[in-house]
């Protein structure tokens, strides 16, 4: 069932045995697994079926620390997170990768590291996650997939780098592909345009209720007996820290932890690469569409593709960060040149044996890198408090000349992992393609894509991308002085309240997000099944 | 360095015709550097160290990039007509390097037996896996190839060619 708070009488109290707060991947993930469990489900949007300006206004924030941008524009807070039916489901690129082992383990070369769970207790959950997300199912395998697509991929003689599957869902909206479903649901109802501005409390240990306003001026109350926090990366930090009933620091904070450790996938755009094979041979890093052949997607069509990664052992081994690589080729028009000065990508041609000024067989590369975890990498209450009178965001993002460092060395390995291989030597040059320069070039003009002739890579100043990937922010760990949930993604501090999405993970690793929130949503789905019933 | 043990001739008749020697790949340069060692030697009154010939059907790569504009080849003196490309790179590797002894450029080439094509294709892999690599203006270059296309770049400015 679908309602809108607007139409509610003020003063209402709505109860259920579970409220969800956010209707996005975790969300309605959550809501949905719990559909039929004979628990009665409340599932709380703050806003519409649709992006609505007044509702967008309540995302909007302050960046203090490194600038959030796409690479080289900058990019507002309320332009990342979307906050309709759906939740960032709505701008997502459809990326599917489960995490990998290492990152789950406790590194001791990083200051923070180690999540109080390992692969074997997200795996039960992968091939449900898959369903929903919308993709084949759980197996990731290169091998499996290369027979799938009918696609090979080159073989890299590497310990350090290797090629992973990215298994792509075509505009997996969840607002819009399980509205049905949510208005089916005798047992769950979604509100839509309810705002929770305080997660009440009278003692810290237990939520007593939400106190939820619409912008219409609508004030409600959701009592339950159990809450689960579902609201995006930042915008959980945000509730518990504005949630001051029992404490001025904010629900849940008695450590300090809660905003802290904010995490992104570094964005990075290195150079360019010559190839020294048929560009054929590297299609599979373009990829192909796969059918579904069962469960309830069965007959959607969605797409795979190969890309390389840092291996975990070469992680180990180095004890460096992860990092993936998108190799993607034919993207360069023919005939352009790609640089004014310096050793220029026909130069390179040349020495490779390609005739003429630029050859056609060219790729370009794109990065997501870890980021070690830095407590004072975190989310903030700013002192400008919006339409319903909280206090915005500021967010203080940050990341380290090392951080840049280690995306430099993965970049690196790729470069002699495809130079050994044969495949054709690849330029660095972190940050230093304008991702818009590639619209404007014209096959055959000379166009400079560089801001600079990379003599020296400026380790301090390169630019970096977000991936809009907010993760760590209410970090899972055992021990409550290290973490702000625990397995089970419960608050450690506060007993009937749980917290989904990317915000509980330990580590940010480098898989992208989605899949791995939606594998734990339906982990917590299954676990409030068990302790509520 | 020496290639004595290799039969065969010197550089100046290594088997790559001038309009074919454009077309050499990476692999490809550094064979025919090596083989122009040996004139470039005997230029200098030392002991030449001869190569065997090239095979250029190793040595053309399987694919070559679409051509809008061939820029006109550079006679260089003991390999023949080179893409500019090659002899502006090393040019930029000189400069980046900031090596300038062309003989310790030429003794730094890779050494050993077999086919001089196949041999210096697995130089590159080799320093490419070995992580032996040169950063050029960003181009992560093998060693080999990178003093292949320094020693050409010498060659040609000694040559005033």
């Amino acid at each position: 069932m679908l309602i809108d708070a607007r139409s509610l009488p003020s003063g209402t109290t709505r109860r259920a045995d579970v409220c969800v707060i956010g209707g996005g991947a975790a969300g309605i993930t959550i809501a949905l697994e719990l559909a039929g469990s004979g628990l009665e489900v409340l599932l709380l949007e703050s806003g519409g079926e649709v992006e609505e300006p007044d509702t967008r206004d309540l995302a909007a924030g302050e960046s203090i620390g490194r600038p959030a941008t796409t690479l080289d524009s900058p990019v507002r807070l309320d332009q990342m997170r979307l906050r309709y039916l759906g939740g960032t489901t709505n701008h997502w690129a459809g990326f599917c990768r489960p995490l990998s082992p290492i990152d789950f383990e406790v590194r001791d070369h990083l200051a923070v590291s180690g999540w109080p769970i390992g692969p074997a207790d997200l795996e039960p959950f992968l091939a449900r996650a898959a369903e929903w997300v919308r993709i084949s199912d759980e197996n990731f395998d290169v091998a499996t997939w290369e027979e799938r697509l009918g696609l090979a991929t080159p073989k890299l003689d590497s310990a350090a780098i290797d090629t992973f599957t990215y298994q792509l869902t075509f505009p997996t909206k969840f607002g819009e592909l399980y509205r049905r479903d949510l208005l089916d649901a005798d047992d769950v109802t979604v509100v839509l345009h309810a705002n929770v501005v305080n997660l009440a409390t009278a003692d810290g240990r237990r939520v007593d209720g939400l106190d939820v306003r619409t912008l219409t001026g609508t004030a409600l109350r959701v009592e339950a007996t159990a809450y689960v926090l579902a609201a995006g990366g930042i915008e959980n930090a945000r509730l518990l820290l504005a949630s001051t009933d029992a404490d001025p620091a904010g629900l849940g904070n008695g450590n300090d932890l809660v905003g802290r450790h904010f995490t992104e996938h570094l964005q990075v755009y290195a150079g360019f690469g010559v190839l020294d094979v048929d560009p054929s041979e590297l299609v599979g890093y373009n990829g192909g569409d796969v059918t579904i052949t069962a469960g309830r997607h069965a007959g959607s069509v969605h797409g795979a593709k190969f890309a390389l990664g840092l291996t975990d052992e070469h992680l180990r081994e180095a004890k460096t960060t992860g990092m993936e690589i998108q190799i993607l080729p034919s993207s360069f028009p023919a005939g352009a040149p790609v640089q004014e000065e310096g050793a220029t990508m026909a130069d390179v041609a040349a020495l490779l044996g390609h005739t003429g000024a630029m050859p056609a067989s060219s790729v370009y590369l794109q990065g997501l890198a870890e980021q070690e975890l830095d407590p004072e990498s975190r989310v903030l209450l700013g002192s400008a408090t919006d339409a319903l009178g909280m206090r915005r965001v500021q967010l203080d993002w940050r990341y380290s000349a090392r951080d840049r460092e280690r995306a430099l060395d993965g970049y690196r390995i790729a470069a002699e992992a495809f130079g050994a291989a044969g495949l054709g030597r690849l330029q660095l040059v972190p940050g230093g393609i304008h991702a818009d320069a590639l619209a404007d070039l014209v096959p055959g003009e000379w166009v400079s894509a560089y801001s600079s002739t990379p003599s020296e890579i400026d380790l301090e100043n390169f630019v970096i991308g977000m991936g809009f990937h907010h993760m760590c922010t209410t970090r899972m760990a055992a021990d409550p002085s290290e973490g702000v949930v625990d397995a089970d993604c419960r608050m450690h501090e506060v007993d009937n309240l749980w917290v989904g999405g990317s915000s509980v993970f330990a580590t940010g690793g480098v898989a992208t997000p989605t899949y791995s929130i939606v594998a734990l949503a339906v982990r917590l789905a299954d676990h409030l099944t068990t302790v509520l019933r | 360095m020496s290639t004595a043990s290799e039969p065969g001739s010197s550089g100046a008749d290594t088997g790559v015709s001038r309009r074919t020697a454009v077309r050499v790949g990476s692999g490809g340069i550094l064979a025919l550097v090596i083989g122009g060692v040996a004139g470039w030697v005997d230029r200098r009154g030392d002991d030449p160290a001869p190569v065997g010939p090239i095979d250029l059907a190793v040595a053309t790569p399987t694919t070559t990039g679409v051509s809008t504009t061939t820029p006109a080849p550079v006679v260089v003196p003991e390999i023949g007509e080179i893409d500019p490309g090659i002899i502006a790179l090393g040019r930029r590797v000189l400069e980046t390097t900031g090596e300038t002894d062309l003989e310790s450029l030429v003794a730094a080439l890779p050494d050993g037996e077999g086919d001089p094509v196949e041999r210096a294709a697995r130089f590159v892999r080799d320093d490419f896996l070995a992580g032996r690599t040169v950063t050029v203006d960003g181009w992560v270059l093998a060693v080999s190839e990178a003093r292949a296309a320094a020693v050409i770049a010498m060659w040609c400015d000694e040559a005033a060619c």
